[in-house]
């Protein structure tokens, strides 16, 4: 990353069940489920689809965005990826980050899982998830 | 080192994401971009070293003689981020009456770092 490049900044990043976008013009966007934990009575569990939402800020230029979804417990990597985006034209003009995952993430056991954002190699901001099992009364 | 791969829908996009279980290697190095006091701005990537020591892990920044301690490297990287905050603000404060070293120093974090005055 060059010195002229700047860092892009984190407004917010946060889960979510899903997102309904409003049509044009306004493009507003509605987070529905916030959540911060998931709820099991079995482990590991595959987790529901949802939605990593990240509002940025002082982008200028290309950017290579990678996610990775680590264990904090025993530090391994579940998933990573990496997507290339084209800032808006004003730099200090919001950017909204928005990863669909479709079902199927596994979780191996409880704990705290943590969503990690890095630009071009650089970490900007995480947002972590708690893993916790449930007994089903019977 | 399994891996699998799935679709992801991204900026109206579909990528392919490498799902793994991969153990994060240590120590390694990676690029601190943000810290957490919202008036300390970051203007150049900060090497940071990740370490595992005594049943804790420590991130440090071997330029600046800073480090953090967690549980996580997570927790470490919070950690080594408060500290370096609170060092460039009270350099930063007190840089008229710094002695070289110091103001050596200053000027170091200042290649990384910058002041945000919050409205």
């Amino acid at each position: 990353m060059s010195i002229e490049k700047p860092i892009p900044s984190v407004l917010a990043m946060l889960l979510c069940d899903v997102i309904l976008t409003d049509i044009a013009p306004t493009s507003k966007k509605t987070l529905v489920g916030i959540f911060d934990r998931f709820w099991t009575d079995q482990l590991p569990v595959a987790a529901p689809g949802f939605v990593l939402y990240a509002k940025l800020t002082d982008m200028a230029g290309q950017y290579q965005m990678r996610v990775d979804v680590v264990n904090l417990h025993d530090e391994q990597r579940l998933a990573s990826f990496t997507v290339s985006v084209e800032s808006p034209a004003d730099r200090l003009q919001p950017f909204e980050f928005v990863v669909r995952f479709p079902p199927g993430l596994k979780f191996d056991g409880p704990g705290a899982y943590e969503f990690q954002l890095y630009a071009d190699e650089a970490f900007i901001g995480r947002c972590v998830v708690n893993v916790e099992k449930k007994e089903v009364l019977q | 080192m399994e891996t699998e791969q799935f679709v992801l829908n991204v900026q109206r996009c579909e990528i392919q994401v490498k799902r793994t279980k991969e153990a994060l290697p240590f120590p390694r190095t990676m690029l601190l971009g943000s810290l957490s006091d919202p008036r300390v701005r970051v203007t150049r990537p900060i090497p940071v070293e990740i370490t595992r020591a005594e049943g804790s892990v420590v991130a440090s920044v071997p330029e600046f003689e800073e480090f953090g301690q967690g549980d996580t490297s997570s927790e470490a990287l919070q950690d080594l981020s408060r500290s370096l905050a609170e060092l460039f603000l009270s350099l930063r404060q007190d840089q008229e009456r710094l002695g070289s070293d110091l103001h050596r120093l200053l000027g170091r974090l200042q290649s990384y770092l910058a002041f945000v005055a919050l409205k």
